[in-house]
């Protein structure tokens, strides 16, 4: 019964939000996640895109993801931090190629933080890694930063399709483990209670099913 | 070209000839690859235009316009300044633009526009007027981003395709320029794609003339500015729109938490281009040359209702947005003339105006109602917080409260431990008053004889008329301290009397018995002692000295007493009444609660529950046994008095002690005094009248030192009138 409860129970949804420099892959992210596509040609994405979906966790409750795929420029963060405000998970994008991009990285983790604190969690996604040769930042050197800021790090390549799943699938379990979290934060004040109404709730519910095989129908209030 | 004609030698004029044919076939060669590559250029230039023009009129236009048009075109250059009809131009462009001419009809369109508008202040920009080909020698900061959108711009336009092809860099060199000359643009994700139309229409010079045209006298700059305030206020006209003409799509939509925020931002960016067919694209430009900018909000509606009820088909937020995204963009033939209707029948104007003013107060009102958030928050924390300091005071008022009344039960008990035991001082005392007027010679020891008469100085107080008027009710006054421990003394007394059941009732009912036959003999005027039933009373009926202080006096009797004691194996039990005395009193004085004050009984007036105690020495003259007896039956002390005087004295004394008695029977003390505390106790939960230790001492110091010794002053002392907090009583303890 309680198996069934948490399969059938609401899907969680959890929302998160593809920053980075203009033209580093987060669109191509997005496209090989969702449709498992690579196209060197798509446009730019202006302002922001919005993509949703739907899966299924290890402890097979379903989860939605709504992906949020912002514009690279910085005059359409202008608009207000509308995509990352209620995030609950970030992925921060950058060329491997690209040193401005991993500059823009460290900003946007400074914006983050300070808009954000730790309600979010943070990935640093390195694409391009199918541009080895042309590396300009080093592996290492991006899994420190990472570290230094609570993020985690990881390496991708949406052309060659090489880590993307990965990535999203990082993010739903650090979103999941920061929800628990927070449910357990805002537990303790209420512990006694919902522990004491929970045991009230089970016992009765016991003794009333206990009633109804006895009696027949009798409802656990009336008892 | 030389003619090996002959081996041998040529003559000069051969030469010459030949050098003549040569030069001039050179030229002739010369000349052809000239033309060559004119036909060539010409040939390149119409295969451009071909590739730029690549795209299909979604509703074909008629041949015969193109003559329309450039008649239109024609006569008007001829004649500048002269305005041409707008309705003309407006039926025109509604019956279609050719491809070829398109971009001569914005040109011509643009012109128009400019005849009416006055100039773009140079001030502002003083590149506007610089020409396209100067500008292009500057550099500008955003190469970078104008660059990574080259191949992102109508990715799928052969123009377009090739990276740093033609197309590619036309585009960046429109964009590069438009930068310099507007620095406080700069370059816009979107503007690529509008430079991208105008590029497919014309070449390079011109399509900048066209882009400048737009940007600045068709107010299309002000959305690409860095805060993007005109593009938000765009998106939520664009809403309102929707609402006005669409209401039941604004539901649905709003329901299914799609906004044009969502779908409407390329569509007022790229003017439509990023995702419909150029033939679209091209009509909607065709009416912005013709009117405004504003033109997008109808293509916008219009596109809405043309797909009204499919969007209204779909019923969750994905599909939704995916059709917005996919099957909106495919504009069908009868679409397409649906929505060129409802575009032309459309006016906005002055709903536009109306929605800027609308969003800007609502912009006001939603910075000043942040701000009251703001507050609204700092607000509930600091709720919070004081809620959480609350929950901690009522906690700890809770414990303190179940800390009480544990000593308030402790206090009872006590008290009642003490009311027993103050029973078995009186007994006792009796018992020695009897033994020592039974064994004239009995000596007492000094401690028990301080006892007697400390039980000699409760009776007196008792007596006191100060006790008529205890009304202790709510307050507690020094009188109810007082008043306390000597009613419960009067109420021992009285269940003596009575013959209440207590532990030495054996030994007690004989002598209360012979006392009330004493009493009753001597209240008939009997001046002789009537030998009771027992012998024992008989025996010590003829001595003198019954009143106690008498006997103590009397070094004999105290040896007797001490000698009769031994022989009863009494010391025992007097040591130990000693030992019980002590403890509850000096626990009552600790836990300082409104109880504990009667029990330590520091009047001025009256010897305290000390002095019974044997804490010290009372004067002789007060010692309480002779009061006590001769309230208890007044009749003993009038007999056993050597001078009449005292019996006189008595009476009155008798009768002011019986009303208090009365009073008292009435209220219970223990009740009162508890009924007492509970009042207090709500009436001033905040513990305000916890008081200094120090400060109380001062009180009961000086009333007790006036007949009490400093002995027992000092042990009872602090005892706070009202409620003291634990943590002081245990101090203190």
């Amino acid at each position: 019964m309680s198996s069934r409860r948490s399969r059938s129970g609401p899907t969680l949804n959890f929302k998160a939000v593809l920053l980075g420099e203009g033209c580093v892959g987060k669109t191509s992210l997005v496209l090989r996640y969702m449709e498992d596509k690579f196209n060197p040609q798509h446009l730019s994405t202006l302002q922001a895109s919005f993509v949703t979906k739907k899966v299924t966790l290890p402890d097979e409750r379903r989860a939605q993801l709504n992906i949020w795929d912002t514009a690279g420029q910085e005059r359409f963060h202008a608009l207000g931090p509308i995509y990352y405000r209620g995030s609950d998970g970030a992925l921060l994008v950058y060329d491997i190629t690209d040193q401005d991009s991993f500059q823009k990285v460290k900003s946007w983790v400074r914006e983050l933080k300070q808009m954000r604190g730790t309600e979010i969690s943070l990935i640093i996604v390195g694409n391009k890694t199918d541009l080895e040769e042309q590396r300009a930042i080093g592996y290492e050197d991006a899994r420190q930063y990472a570290q230094t800021v609570g993020a985690q790090y990881l390496e991708a390549s949406a052309k060659e399709n090489e880590g993307v799943a990965e990535i999203f699938e990082l993010l739903t379990q650090l979103m999941l483990e920061r929800l628990s979290q927070r449910e357990r934060d805002a537990e303790p004040p209420n512990l006694l209670r919902l522990d004491a109404s929970d045991a009230v709730s089970v016992s009765e519910g016991e003794e009333g099913n206990g009633e109804d095989t006895g009696t027949g129908q009798r409802s656990c209030c009336g008892i | 070209m030389r003619k090996p004609a002959k081996r041998g030698k040529r003559d000069a004029a051969e030469l010459r000839e030949l050098w003549r044919t040569a030069i001039r076939q050179t030229i002739m060669l010369n000349r052809m690859e000239t033309e060559n590559a004119m036909l060539q250029l010409r040939q390149n230039e119409n295969e451009l235009k071909r590739i730029k023009l690549d795209y299909e009129e979604i509703v074909p236009c008629d041949k015969q316009l193109i003559e329309r048009w450039e008649q239109i075109i024609e006569r008007n250059s001829t004649q500048i300044g002269n305005k041409k009809d707008p309705k003309v131009l407006g039926h025109a462009i509604r019956t279609g633009v050719p491809r070829s001419k398109r971009g001569d009809v914005w040109t011509f369109l643009a012109e128009q526009h400019s005849m009416n508008t006055a100039p773009v202040d140079t001030k502002r920009f003083p590149n506007f007027n610089t020409p396209y080909h100067t500008l292009l020698k500057h550099l500008t900061e955003h190469q970078h981003a104008i660059f990574i959108d080259l191949g992102r711009t109508f990715p799928n336009h052969q123009f377009y395709k090739d990276p740093l092809g033609l197309g590619q860099l036309s585009l960046f060199n429109l964009l590069k320029a438009y930068s310099i000359l507007d620095p406080e643009l700069g370059y816009c994700q979107g503007l690529g794609f509008i430079c991208g139309v105008l590029l497919l229409h014309c070449d390079e010079a011109n399509a900048f003339q066209l882009l400048k045209h737009l940007m600045f006298r068709r107010n299309m700059r002000t959305k690409y500015l860095p805060d993007m305030k005109k593009f938000q206020l765009q998106l939520y006209q664009l809403s309102r729109l929707v609402k006005d003409h669409l209401p039941d799509l604004y539901v649905w939509l709003d329901q299914n938490d799609v906004s044009p925020t969502l779908y409407a931002a390329p569509w007022i960016l790229t003017v439509f281009s990023s995702q419909f067919p150029l033939g679209f694209v091209a009509r909607v430009f065709d009416l912005i040359f013709l009117e405004s900018s504003d033109v997008i909000f109808k293509f916008s509606i219009a596109l809405l209702s043309v797909h009204k009820q499919q969007l209204l088909a779909k019923d969750n937020f994905e599909e939704i947005m995916d059709y917005l995204k996919t099957v909106v963009p495919k504009i069908e033939p009868n679409c397409m003339e649906k929505i060129m209707k409802l575009v032309f029948s459309m006016d906005i104007g002055k709903q536009l105006a109306e929605y800027n003013v609308e969003y800007n107060v609502l912009q006001e009102e939603i910075t000043t109602t942040n701000h009251h958030l703001e507050m609204l928050n700092r607000e509930k924390t600091q709720n919070q917080h004081l809620e959480q300091q609350l929950q901690f005071a009522q906690s700890s008022i809770a414990q303190l409260e179940t800390t009480r009344s544990s000593q308030q039960s402790q206090i009872t008990s006590l008290q009642s431990q003490v009311q027993s035991l103050e029973l078995t001082i009186q007994t006792l005392g009796r018992y020695v008053g009897q033994l020592v007027e039974h064994n004239p010679d009995l000596e007492l020891p000094n401690e028990v004889r301080r006892m007697l008469q400390q039980l000699d100085d409760l009776e007196r107080q008792r007596r006191r008329p100060v006790f008529a008027d205890r009304k202790i009710g709510k307050s507690i006054s020094v009188n109810s301290h007082l008043g306390f421990p000597l009613k419960v003394l009067e109420e021992l007394t009285e269940r003596d009397e009575h013959g209440s059941p207590q532990k030495q009732k054996k030994e007690k009912t004989p002598f209360f018995e012979q006392l009330r036959q004493q009493q009753q003999h001597r209240m008939n005027g009997q001046s002789s002692n009537v030998p009771a039933n027992e012998p024992v009373v008989s025996a010590v009926a003829p001595t003198p000295p019954s009143r106690p202080n008498r006997l103590l006096d009397n070094a004999s009797a105290r040896t007797v007493i001490q000698t009769k004691l031994d022989e009863l194996k009494l010391p025992e039990h007097v040591d130990k009444f000693v030992a019980n005395i002590k403890s509850p009193l000096e626990v009552d004085s600790g836990v300082g609660t409104p109880l504990s004050p009667p029990s330590t009984a520091s009047n001025s007036s009256g010897g305290s529950i000390f002095s019974r105690m044997g804490y010290k020495t009372t004067p002789p003259a007060l010692s309480p046994l002779a009061t006590r007896q001769t309230y208890g039956s007044s009749a003993v002390a009038i007999t056993t008095a050597p001078a009449p005087g005292p019996m006189e004295q008595v009476p009155p004394v008798v009768t002011i002690a019986a009303m208090p008695q009365e009073e008292e029977q009435a209220m219970h003390p223990l009740s009162m005094v508890g009924g007492d505390v509970n009042v207090r106790f709500k009436g001033t939960t905040q513990l305000k009248s916890i008081r200094p230790v120090h400060h109380m001492r001062a009180i009961p110091l000086g009333g007790v030192q006036h007949q009490s010794s400093t002995e027992s002053s000092v042990g009872v002392a602090p005892v706070p009138v009202e409620l003291a907090p634990p943590a002081a009583t245990t101090g203190r303890s």
